[in-house]
């Protein structure tokens, strides 16, 4: 009995632990939601007759979508992350299969490259990127924006691993079908890595989404800024008190997306996300 | 496909390697799939990597026609340089408030989660939200949180009597105020690469800690889990020394630097040089230092887990 009761004891201090815990991590987004849903007097100090929290949401939500870039700045994020996604794909799967399934002259020395890249993180190439981009005049387009990212050592790698394990015999027998090698990688071996092209994927998306640093050096205007940066623009435009309650907003809107991904494939997210370590 | 799958292997020439007997039939392939991703990781991390390598070595400035090599003059420079030492001490002690913290407690959570069945997921989810959110649009919030005037803590501070915390205004604070926020931003990460270096451990293990009478929490952290889960521990600490290295978002949203220079990071600095003063070669000098650091951590993660490292 007083075993049980310490067991019991013991069960309910780690729950409070891990509550408390889980109530410090979400509190910035309960603060962020409520911010978005009150009216900018609320939020502040006490109001004598605040109006109804549909009203404030509507009011704050309707400014945010309707008198601010926000959709704009959504849609030149979604560009970005798509066409970023779409052309690492593209580059690395065709590139991961000839490096594990030939032996070719060069096959070691380009895997070792893959290797070296993974070390080197974004912001060191980005000086020579910029400098080129002014030269050509192409600063402040969506070329630029994705331009760093067109391919990605990490999915090589990735990859890479998984093709190695897939049968060879399959690729024979595909062979003996008259298939051709391009047909093979799209028809046989991309469908059967199809989870780990998801989960590539939400590793992706995730950081080119919330990545501020490269769109601030080759984003000017605030027509090309995706939401990051676009946040960053529409702060230094309004600022206090009464655009508050809207950049509130934008800030959920902004966060929203991927917060409710991650929610519903939290398994495939959290794979995406952690398998990557390095970058 | 079943039918020409069940021929025997060794009946058949072998797949790959291909080229080197087969007269090289699937060379052109080779050079051809590859070729893409090659070209781009050449044109967009190898060849920028020596570029500034090369521009370290010169005073190029952006927009000027002309430059000319001046040695290590940069790296002399940046040895004296107040500014570049307050960067580097900066993120140092950002680094080393928020990689202890960060893993210490991911580490315990983990520990605590694993003989969790039912609300382990529950908890996963809650601990991870920060990972992915976009946290440019969460430091913003935080500009609030942690507000000498407005935010909870100051009000729970004031009520009690004491003077509140202004943390982002406060030369002494604001470092710290950002760490907070490294923090929370990292915490779930190293959780969730916890939890999975705990799948590791068989499960008879824990068991046979607690029959042979291992019962407190701490020895089994101690004793059972920690032996156990260290190869792990060097691979978290490894990323999060780059993760709170690579720490901008939150300077440039926040504080810009300042107050004073209080919370100048590496990487802050290194884009105030490079693309708002305009000093290429300064800020390519202090770029290699930065790749330096950065890549040292990656060769010690990459190291470790590939566990080639026994500690």
């Amino acid at each position: 009995m007083v075993l049980r009761l310490l067991h019991l004891a013991r069960t309910a201090a780690v729950h409070a632990f891990l509550m408390l815990g889980a109530f410090l991590m979400a509190y910035p987004f309960i603060w962020m939601w409520r911010a978005s849903s009150r009216s900018a007097g609320e939020i502040f100090g006490a109001v004598s007759n605040p109006p109804p929290i549909w009203e404030a949401i509507s009011e704050n939500y309707g400014r945010a979508l309707f008198e601010t870039p926000l959709l704009r700045f959504m849609l030149n994020g979604l560009i970005m992350t798509g066409g970023i996604l779409i052309a690492q794909i593209l580059t690395t799967v065709i590139c991961a299969f000839a490096l594990a399934k030939y032996d070719f002259r060069g096959r070691k020395i380009l895997f070792a490259l893959v290797l070296l890249s993974l070390a080197v993180p974004a912001q060191a190439t980005a000086l020579p990127i910029f400098i080129v981009l002014v030269k050509v005049g192409l600063l402040d387009t969506y070329f630029s924006m994705m331009v760093p990212y067109l391919t990605s050592g990490f999915a090589i790698f990735l990859f890479h691993q998984f093709i190695k394990s897939f049968p060879d015999e399959i690729l024979l027998a595909a062979r003996l079908d008259g298939m051709s090698e391009i047909e093979i990688v799209f028809r046989i071996v991309m469908p059967a890595m199809l989870p780990a092209i998801a989960a590539f994927a939400i590793f992706s998306v995730t950081f080119h989404w919330n990545d501020l640093y490269w769109p601030m050096i080759a984003i000017r205007s605030a027509d090309m800024a995706p939401p990051t940066l676009g946040l960053l623009f529409f702060r230094s435009q309004g600022g206090g008190g009464d655009s508050f309650g809207p950049l509130m907003a934008c800030a959920t809107l902004v966060t929203a997306p991927l917060i409710l991904v991650s929610l519903v494939a939290q398994r495939k997210f959290v794979q995406g996300v952690t398998m990557t370590g390095v970058k | 496909m079943t039918d020409t799958m069940a021929v025997p292997a060794a009946s058949l020439p072998a797949v790959a390697p291909v080229s080197q007997t087969d007269g090289g039939s699937y060379r052109v392939h080779a050079y051809a799939f590859s070729a893409p991703a090659f070209l781009l990781l050449f044109a967009t991390v190898i060849a920028p990597v020596f570029v500034v390598l090369i521009v370290s070595l010169t005073n190029y400035k952006l927009g000027h026609a002309s430059l000319s090599f001046i040695g290590l003059g940069n790296y002399a420079r940046l040895l004296q340089d107040p500014y570049f030492w307050n960067a580097l001490k900066n993120s140092a002690i950002y680094t080393s408030i928020v990689v202890p913290i960060s893993v210490g407690l991911a580490l315990i959570i983990a520990a605590l989660l694993i003989n969790r069945t039912r609300s382990r997921r529950f908890y996963e989810v809650i601990y991870f939200l920060p990972v992915t959110s976009t946290l440019t649009a969460m430091s913003i919030v935080w500009s609030y949180l942690l507000n000498g005037n407005i935010g909870p803590l100051a009000k729970l501070m004031t009520s009690l009597g004491m003077k509140p915390f202004d943390f982002l205004a406060d030369g002494d604070l604001a470092l710290i105020g950002l760490a907070v926020i490294g923090i929370w931003h990292l915490l779930g990460f190293n959780l969730i690469l916890f939890l999975a270096g705990f799948t590791t451990i068989p499960k008879e293990l824990m068991d046979a800690a607690q029959l042979d009478g291992i019962d407190s929490f701490w020895d089994r952290l101690r004793y059972v889990i920690w032996p156990l889960i260290a190869p792990t521990t060097i691979v978290v600490v490894a990323i999060s020394c780059i993760q709170a290295f690579q720490a901008f978002d939150t300077v440039a949203v926040l504080t810009n630097g300042g107050p004073y220079g209080a919370t100048e990071m590496l990487l802050y600095k290194i884009n105030q040089d490079s693309f708002i003063g305009l000093k290429a070669g300064y800020g390519s000098a202090l770029t290699v230092i930065y790749l330096s650091l950065i890549g040292l951590f990656s060769i010690f993660q990459i190291l470790a887990s590939n566990r080639k490292v026994h500690f």
